[in-house]
């Protein structure tokens, strides 16, 4: 095998029974690292795929009494790795008495890095990370054996001028862009034995800022959602920055909410936070949801002094009644309103919130987005209606 | 097609085999490792 890279290899299969069922190959250490726990990390080091694509069929087997499978596996690791492989046609399918898993032990051999020279539209090294993939069929480094500062949930790796993805001998096709502001471009990398060095130059489309509008994301957790809450409890503003950087945000609220709020909480300062550089800000806030939403729905709270509802030190006594939550934020000079209410709340042409609030007209073709949230938006019960709400994405 | 290309095939592709796979005739499935594997 190959440190991280794919390899193919041949499975026999004999089949007495004639069995056309889907054969699945199974492996704890290619569980994924997202949600694992943190003693299993350094196990997890495999990934496997069953090749099912032409000239298979398919991934059930043929019937035929012999036939032979193609199965793909992906190391993390270089060095020797062992690893228990397990086979089966459907539920309770293994051979009473005999093994239906093999425990096999492989040697991935080491595999170069590629450093990616990157400048942006003024021809100047860009300290804000562009992302990066890599092709042809696999998206390179594999989304699930990443952890933080890579995610799993989205194909790209955010890398700055100067930083570094290992990449094994192959032809690639690299993708490189910094949000919607700039243009994707895309280029050939052929790797050998040996460090490379890919001169990346973005092109910017538009410059809003021109304009007197700044780009930014006011909806971001980083726990939850699609975040891991294992093996640590979500990422760090470092973490959160290279993403918000990779993407051009210049303003990014970093939401603290239900999963893990007890760990997030001690990141809120009140103030930008220290991983920030001007143009580029980073704040944690709250947004009322997993707690205190039952009766009016998520709320986004942003630019707060005081994180914690009066009466508490936790998540636990927040007002259900979601009005009482608007007016202690406000008191406090922050901004406040509905989450969620950019998309998902649109009926016959207008959305639902303008319909059901009348005094939420003034909002009429106003568009909000949710930004680079990764979840579907869903819609959500408003607060009282006569209350002065910004609409929150 | 021909039992000899039959067996020339798996003659060719047998060593190249990491694991083998035998489902028996009551659908039930046991592994073992091939002779691609090292040994296992």
């Amino acid at each position: 095998m190959t440190e991280g890279g794919w390899r193919t290899f041949l499975v026999k299969v004999h089949n007495a029974a004639g069995v056309t069922a889907e054969l699945k190959a199974l492996s704890p250490q290619a569980m994924p690292l997202s949600n694992a726990p943190p003693e299993q990390v350094n196990d997890r080091w495999l990934e496997l795929s069953l090749f099912t694509g032409r000239p298979l069929a398919g991934p059930k087997l043929s019937g035929l009494e012999l036939e032979y499978r193609i199965l793909q596996l992906y190391s993390r690791d270089a060095g020797k790795r062992s690893a228990r492989i397990a086979f089966n046609v459907g539920q309770g399918t293994q051979d009473i008495g005999f093994r239906n898993d093999v425990d096999l032990l492989f040697t991935a051999a080491a595999t170069s890095e590629v450093t990616f020279k990157i400048n942006d539209e003024n021809g100047k090294p860009t300290p804000p990370p562009c992302w990066s993939r890599t092709g042809p069929a696999n998206v390179y480094p594999s989304p699930a054996k990443r952890l933080a500062p890579d995610f799993s949930f989205h194909p790209q790796v955010y890398r700055a001028d100067g930083e570094m993805i290992k990449l094994p001998p192959g032809q690639y096709t690299v993708e490189a862009s910094r949000g919607p502001e700039y243009l994707p471009a895309t280029q050939a990398l052929a790797m050998e034995n040996g460090p490379r060095t890919l001169g990346i130059e973005l092109k910017r489309w538009i410059d809003p800022v021109k304009f007197n509008y700044y780009s930014g994301d006011h909806h971001i957790h980083a726990a939850g959602c699609a975040h891991y809450t294992n093996p640590t409890q979500g990422v760090l503003a470092s973490d959160m920055m290279r993403q918000v950087l990779g993407e051009d945000l210049k303003v990014g609220c970093n939401l603290t909410w239900g999963p893990c709020f007890d760990y997030q909480k001690q990141f809120f300062t009140g103030k930008d936070d220290k991983v920030s550089a001007a143009p580029y800000l980073l704040r944690y806030d709250v947004e009322v949801s997993g707690f205190g939403s039952h009766q009016s729905g998520h709320l986004c709270l942003l630019r707060l002094k005081d994180m914690m509802y009066p009466g508490g030190e936790s998540k636990l006594h927040w007002p259900t009644l979601g009005l009482n939550t608007l007016k202690w934020a406000k008191r406090q000079g922050a901004i406040t309103g509905p989450a969620h209410s950019g998309n998902g709340n649109r009926g016959q042409g207008w959305p639902v919130a303008e319909l059901r609030h009348p005094r939420l007209q003034r909002h009429r073709g106003q568009r909000v987005h949710r930004g680079h949230h990764p979840r579907c938006p869903r819609p959500q019960r408003h607060p009282d209606p006569l209350h002065r709400l910004h609409l929150h994405g | 097609m021909p039992a000899r290309a039959v067996r020339a095939i798996q003659a060719a592709l047998d060593p190249l085999c990491l694991i083998a796979v035998d489902i028996n005739p009551e659908s039930r499935v046991k592994v073992a490792a091939g002779p691609s594997s090292g040994g296992g």
